[in-house]
C-alpha cells in the first residue's frame, strides 16, 4: 500500500481527525489511528481493518502503488497542457506616477514620484511585443490592465486612449485599475470602450476611514472625490468594481460601508459589484495592521450577512480564499460554494502569464515588482528582447518544480506561495518560502475546529 | 469515518470531458476572481 504524499489531518476536539487531500479534495473524519496510520506517527498504528483501509483506497488516501497517485499528476497536467497558457495578462502602466501616497502602499515613494511616462511609440511597440507573445505562446484568450502608479491622471489621457484603441483593434478586453480620483477627466474618452473595459476603483471604508489611507499627497481625503463621479458611470453602464483592501485598520467597518453602496443604490445596477481584497506586503514594504487572511474572511463571515455581500454582487481576492475555500465549502458558511480544485501555480505571475509593460522600456513577470530591473524579464522598446532563461524560469514556477514543495502535503492547496517572496527568502523564486501559511491554516481551523466537530 | 465530500465532488472522478471544460484556476493580488456565488468563476 502507497500512502498519498499529500494529506493534512487535524486534530478536533472530539479526538477524530480531519483529513484532507490537496491533491484530491477529498476531505473526511476519521478516528485517531486512521489519521496516525496515514501521517505515519511512530510508534506505528495498528493495521487498518479491511473496511478501513478500502475506505482510505476509495477516497484516494491510499494507492496500490505510487504511480496510481503519480498518474493523478500526469492527469491534471494534461489538463493544464490542454488549456496551454490560455489565460495571459498584458499589464499597461503609461506611468508609475501617483496623485495619492495610500498608507499601504506596496509601491516605493520613489517609483511613485517618477515622471516617467510612456510614449506613443512605446505603447505601439508594447503591442506588438504582445502580438509576438500571443503568437509564441499560441494563446487563444488573453486580457489587458491598464495600472500604474494611477493610470488616469490628467496628463496620461492621449496614451490611455491609445492603448484602449489599440486593445479594441484586437477585441481584447481589460480593466482599468484606478483610484478614481480623475475618472470624470476620462468621461469622454472612456465611453466607446465601456463594452470592453471593467473599471476597479477603491474605498476603503466609510468617508472617516477611507480618508485615513487614501489620502493626496497634501493629506487630503478623497473620499468624496471618488463616490460623487461613481452614479454617472453606474448610470452610463459602465462595469464598476469597488475594491476594498481589507486590514485590521479597517475590516470593522466594511459592513457599515456596503451599507453606504447600499444606500447610494449602486447595487440596483448590475454592472455593479465590490471586490474584497486583503493588503498583502509581497513587495516587502510592510505596512501595520496586516492581518491573516483567515482572520479576514471570519471577520467578514461574523460581520456582514451573507445576503448581503450577494446583493452587492461581492467577488473576493484569491489571496483572501487561497487556503479556506475547500473548508468554507464543507461548512457550508456561503462563502464558497465551488468544488475544491488543486493549483500548481500560486498566481498568473508564477507560471510566466503576466507580462507587464513599464515606462522604464522594461518587461516584469508581476504588477508588484514594476521598477526593480533586478525582476525585469528584458525589454519592449525598442523592439521586444526577452531573456528566455528568466522566461522559462518563470513559466515552469510551480509546486512540482519547488523542490521543498513538492512532497508537502498541503503542496496543491499552498501553490508554492509568492516567487517574489521566495526569492528574497532564499535567493530563487524556485525556493521554499511558507511564510506564515502552516500557522495560519492551523489557527483557521482551530477557529472552526468545533463547527468540523459537529458534523462528525 | 464521515465523508465530507462526495466522491462526485472530486475532479479525480471527472471524465476528461468534464475536466476540460473547468477553466484555469487563476490567482492575481491585482484582481478580484472568486465570486460570493460562484467562487470559480473568473470575472475579469
Amino acid at each position: 500500500m502507497y500512502i498519498s504524499k499529500y494529506i493534512f489531518t487535524y486534530r478536533l476536539r472530539n479526538g477524530q481527525h480531519l483529513i484532507f487531500n490537496s491533491l484530491s479534495g477529498a476531505m473526511d473524519i476519521v478516528e485517531e489511528h486512521i489519521s496516525h496510520f496515514l501521517t505515519n506517527v511512530q510508534p506505528p498504528a495498528p493495521s487498518l481493518l479491511d473496511e478501513e483501509q478500502q475506505f482510505l483506497l476509495s477516497r484516494g488516501y491510499l494507492f496500490r502503488e505510487p504511480k496510481e497517485e503519480q498518474s493523478l499528476i500526469d492527469r491534471y497536467k494534461e489538463y493544464l497542457d490542454h488549456h496551454g497558457s490560455s489565460e495571459i495578462s498584458f499589464v499597461f502602466c503609461p506611468s508609475m506616477t501617483c496623485n495619492l501616497k495610500c498608507v499601504y502602499c506596496f509601491e516605493s515613494q520613489e517609483i511613485r514620484s517618477s515622471n516617467e511616462r510612456m510614449t506613443e511609440d512605446q505603447v505601439h511597440a508594447a503591442f506588438l511585443a504582445m502580438d509576438q507573445i500571443i503568437l509564441d505562446h499560441r494563446s487563444s484568450s488573453h486580457h489587458f490592465s491598464i495600472f500604474g502608479g494611477e493610470p488616469l491622471l490628467p496628463q496620461n489621457l492621449a496614451i490611455v486612449g491609445l492603448i484602449l484603441k489599440k486593445a479594441k483593434e484586437r477585441e481584447i478586453s481589460g480593466t482599468i485599475i484606478s483610484n478614481g480620483v480623475f475618472l470624470s477627466h476620462y468621461q469622454d474618452l472612456l465611453e466607446p470602450y465601456k463594452d470592453m473595459i471593467k473599471i476597479q476603483l477603491t474605498i476603503d471604508g466609510p468617508q472617516a476611514i477611507h480618508d485615513q489611507r487614501r489620502i493626496t499627497q497634501a493629506n487630503q481625503g478623497t473620499f468624496l472625490k471618488i463616490t460623487n463621479q461613481i452614479d454617472w458611470f453606474l448610470e452610463h453602464q459602465f462595469d464598476i468594481a469597488i475594491r476594498v483592501n481589507l486590514d485590521g485598520e479597517n475590516i470593522e467597518h466594511l459592513n457599515e460601508l456596503l451599507d453606504f453602496f447600499e444606500g447610494s443604490k449602486w447595487n440596483k445596477h448590475s454592472n455593479f459589484s465590490v471586490a474584497l481584497s486583503p493588503v498583502e506586503n509581497y513587495a516587502g514594504n510592510a505596512a501595520p495592521g496586516l492581518l491573516p487572511n483567515y482572520q479576514i474572511t471570519e471577520s467578514i463571515k461574523k460581520n456582514v450577512p451573507n445576503e448581503k455581500l450577494r446583493r452587492m454582487n461581492t467577488t473576493l481576492n484569491s489571496d483572501l480564499t487561497r487556503l479556506s475555500l475547500p473548508f468554507e465549502k464543507v461548512l457550508n458558511t456561503g462563502i464558497a460554494t465551488n468544488n475544491y480544485f488543486p493549483n500548481f501555480y500560486f498566481c498568473e505571475a508564477a507560471g510566466g502569464k503576466t507580462f507587464t509593460f513599464s515606462p522604464d522600456h522594461q518587461v516584469y513577470p508581476c504588477s508588484s515588482i514594476i521598477g526593480d530591473k533586478k525582476w525585469s524579464l528584458g525589454t519592449y522598446y525598442p523592439q521586444l528582447e526577452l531573456d528566455e532563461q528568466k522566461l522559462a524560469l518563470w513559466n515552469g514556477r510551480h509546486v512540482l518544480n519547488q523542490p521543498e514543495c513538492k512532497s508537502c502535503n498541503i503542496a496543491f492547496l499552498c501553490s508554492g506561495n509568492c516567487p517574489v517572496q521566495a526569492d528574497r527568502k532564499t535567493g530563487s523564486i524556485l525556493g521554499s518560502y511558507c511564510g506564515n501559511v502552516k500557522r495560519d491554516l492551523g489557527d483557521h481551523l482551530e477557529l472552526l475546529n468545533s463547527s468540523f466537530v459537529a458534523l462528525s | 469515518m464521515k465523508s465530507l465530500t462526495k466522491d462526485s465532488d472530486l475532479w479525480t472522478n471527472l471524465s476528461a470531458k468534464e475536466l476540460k471544460e473547468i477553466p484555469v484556476p487563476s490567482a492575481c493580488c491585482l484582481k478580484d476572481v472568486h465570486q460570493i456565488s460562484n467562487p470559480n468563476k473568473k470575472v475579469s
